[in-house]
């Protein structure tokens, strides 16, 4: 039984093959030519998942292992992006610290996206005054700029990676919340719904089969964005001392605390962290501008890539 | 129109009201006690208990809320746990710096960031536009404290300068003033024109594609007629809504701005309070920092009457 199943299978892959990465092939080409940064910024973090993933396959040096007789050492072939006062690795702590960074940027805005998803649909669902108090609530939570909250809950709740993420959620949900029942506001008021509901379809069916599959492509959208702006911020909090503590590399807690000190004698200790930094956002930022464009009619096919 | 403003007035307290709920229940219900913190980790129980007594803590929450909001309303918020002195004497000191820093940014941001994105729209698809576009991108993809330290590092290594670190007020000391807010400011004013640029080229280029700008092409007008009498008006109004809600992300960045290059402002303040668990002074600047979110907003929303004649007769 097995055996044919494996031959089949092997036949049909077989012939498939060709037809299947021409196909691939073409259509990684077609979206090179349209949208070159788009396909390059999904490359790139696709590019840093595999590292944050495989760090210690790809990291020379465990990242909080000290060498105090290399301290504060230039890039050299030994350590190609420097050491830190400790003598630490600076490119394996860049690789160990691109984990916090991708789980810290992408585990809030999921939580946010789901949370502020279900507000936001309920929201526009029950309108009238529950419409009203929860928006009201989200205005005021929109209000207060949203560093001083995660900062406020971090410093509370204690510096750690799991506390961070609760914080960004919880500032990057209105955004999500404001979106979602934006659109499904405007669902709601569609022929088709009333068409759905003089059917008998229930709310729950309503929901899931009009409201629910409308509402994707603008949260995907803004849940791009949000990943870039969720990286920037655990980065400035580990920055000021309050995201991810030490010893545990960050790259925001390495361009901050006593690595601050000696800047000036081993500037390579500021740049590549921050860098690091750049281009990540950089890439989910065009990320979420590509998809953005692709999900536009008016802009799709267009030559507007950022 | 008065009536319309009196309406939108009316409607941010129930904004504000919620904002001060948010605000008590975030700063007090999360774990974290302050008569433990001023303490330390091994006090002794009683003592503990004893000073929350003193300090309030001890009543039911839901009390605790209505005695500041209480307080608030008589225009007694209250005094720092800290250092014992008005929380609202203490903001005031520290927010003619906040305000030197936002004001200076919000500036800068408009004087790169509208010409910019101009440029870039009418100019579309040339070397040019692609030079702001990318500096648009990174703009919003830098960390505001990485460039803050890289400024600072290539300033005092290229040419020993390093700016000047006791804040003296601009009307005591001007240029000294300057020279100590130069940074910051550019700092802050660099990561909001990226985002004014980007919208203003968006904004205008959508205009720019409207019928009503064929017309005046047609009709003779130059670009520079057509740019000052019909485009730009038009793509104002994206532009201004952003800058006012780019205004709380503004005073957030100032936290680490002030932070940075030492400036003893109200986000400085903000942080000191965070880090000593300061309740009173705590809940006071969140309070004041969302009002002023609350109200740019309303000035934001209530400017689109000036600028666009259509929303100011359909409204009276």
């Amino acid at each position: 039984m097995n055996q044919t199943t494996d031959q089949s299978e092997s036949v049909s892959f077989g012939a498939a093959a060709p037809s299947t990465f021409s196909k691939i092939f073409t259509f990684l080409i077609r979206y090179w030519q349209r949208y070159p940064l788009g396909v390059f910024s999904v490359l790139l973090i696709l590019a840093l998942t595999v590292i944050a993933i495989f760090a210690p396959f790809f990291a020379p040096f465990d990242p909080i292992e000290v060498h105090r007789k290399d301290s504060l050492a230039g890039p050299s072939s030994t350590y190609l992006l420097g050491t830190d006062s400790f003598g630490r690795d600076v490119l394996s702590r860049l690789i160990y610290g691109s984990r916090i960074s991708l789980y810290v940027g992408v585990a809030p805005i999921l939580i946010s996206t789901i949370i502020g998803t279900i507000i936001g649909v309920l929201s526009a669902y029950l309108g009238g005054r529950m419409d009203a108090l929860l928006q009201r609530f989200m205005d005021a939570l929109m209000a207060i700029p949203a560093l001083v909250i995660a900062l406020t809950m971090v410093a509370l709740l204690g510096a750690s990676a799991n506390n961070v993420i609760i914080a960004i959620a919880v500032v990057t949900m209105p955004q999500i919340n404001r979106v979602v029942r934006g659109v499904t506001y405007q669902i709601l008021s569609e022929p088709f719904i009333d068409a759905a509901i003089s059917l008998g379809a229930s709310n729950t069916r309503i929901v899931i089969q009009h409201v629910l599959p409308n509402i994707v492509a603008p949260v995907v959208v803004v849940g791009a964005s949000l990943i870039g702006l969720a990286i920037l911020a655990e980065a400035g909090l580990s920055f000021l001392g309050l995201g991810i503590p030490p010893p545990q590399p960050t790259w925001g807690n390495m361009l901050g605390g006593s690595n601050r000190d000696f800047f000036e004698v081993a500037p390579w200790l500021a740049i590549f962290p921050g860098l690091s930094i750049t281009i990540t956002v950089l890439g989910f930022n065009i990320l979420g501008d590509t998809i953005r464009d692709l999900l536009d009619p008016r802009t799709r096919g267009s030559n507007e890539r950022f | 129109m008065g009536r319309y403003t009196l309406q939108r007035l009316i409607s941010t307290i129930p904004v504000l009201i919620v904002v001060s709920i948010v605000t008590f229940t975030l700063i007090r219900v999360l774990p974290g006690d302050v008569a433990v913190t001023r303490l330390g980790e091994n006090a002794n129980p009683e003592n503990v208990a004893k000073l929350r007594e003193i300090m309030g803590l001890d009543r039911p929450i839901v009390v605790q809320y209505f005695d500041w909001g209480g307080d608030l309303l008589r225009g007694e918020p209250g005094r720092s746990l800290n250092s014992d002195l008005p929380v609202g004497d203490q903001l005031l000191k520290r927010l003619p710096i906040t305000i030197e820093l936002t004001i200076f940014s919000l500036i800068l941001s408009i004087i790169i960031g509208i010409p910019l994105g101009v440029i870039s729209a009418t100019k579309r698809n040339t070397p040019l536009d692609h030079s702001v576009r990318v500096l648009a991108v990174l703009g919003q993809a830098i960390p505001n404290f990485w460039l803050a330290i890289l400024l600072l590092l290539f300033l005092s290594i290229q040419f020993q300068w390093v700016p000047p670190f006791t804040y003296r007020s601009i009307f005591e000391a001007p240029i000294y003033n300057l020279k100590q807010f130069i940074l910051p400011v550019i700092v802050s004013g660099y990561a909001l024109s990226a985002i004014t640029m980007r919208l203003t080229r968006s904004s205008l280029l959508e205009v720019l594609g409207q019928d009503y700008i064929l017309t005046a092409k047609a009709n003779g007008l130059t670009n520079l007629q057509i740019m000052n009498h019909q485009a730009l008006r038009n793509a104002l109004i994206p532009i201004i809504t952003i800058v006012g809600t780019q205004l709380g992300a503004l005073i957030g960045g100032s936290i680490i701005v002030e932070q940075i290059f030492s400036l003893p402002g109200v986000g400085r303040l903000t942080l000191q309070a965070i880090a000593d668990r300061d309740y009173t002074q705590l809940q006071f600047n969140v309070l004041f920092l969302a009002s002023v979110v609350v109200f740019t907003n309303l000035i934001v929303d209530l400017s689109y009457g000036f600028i666009d004649p259509r929303i100011r007769f359909s409204r009276s």
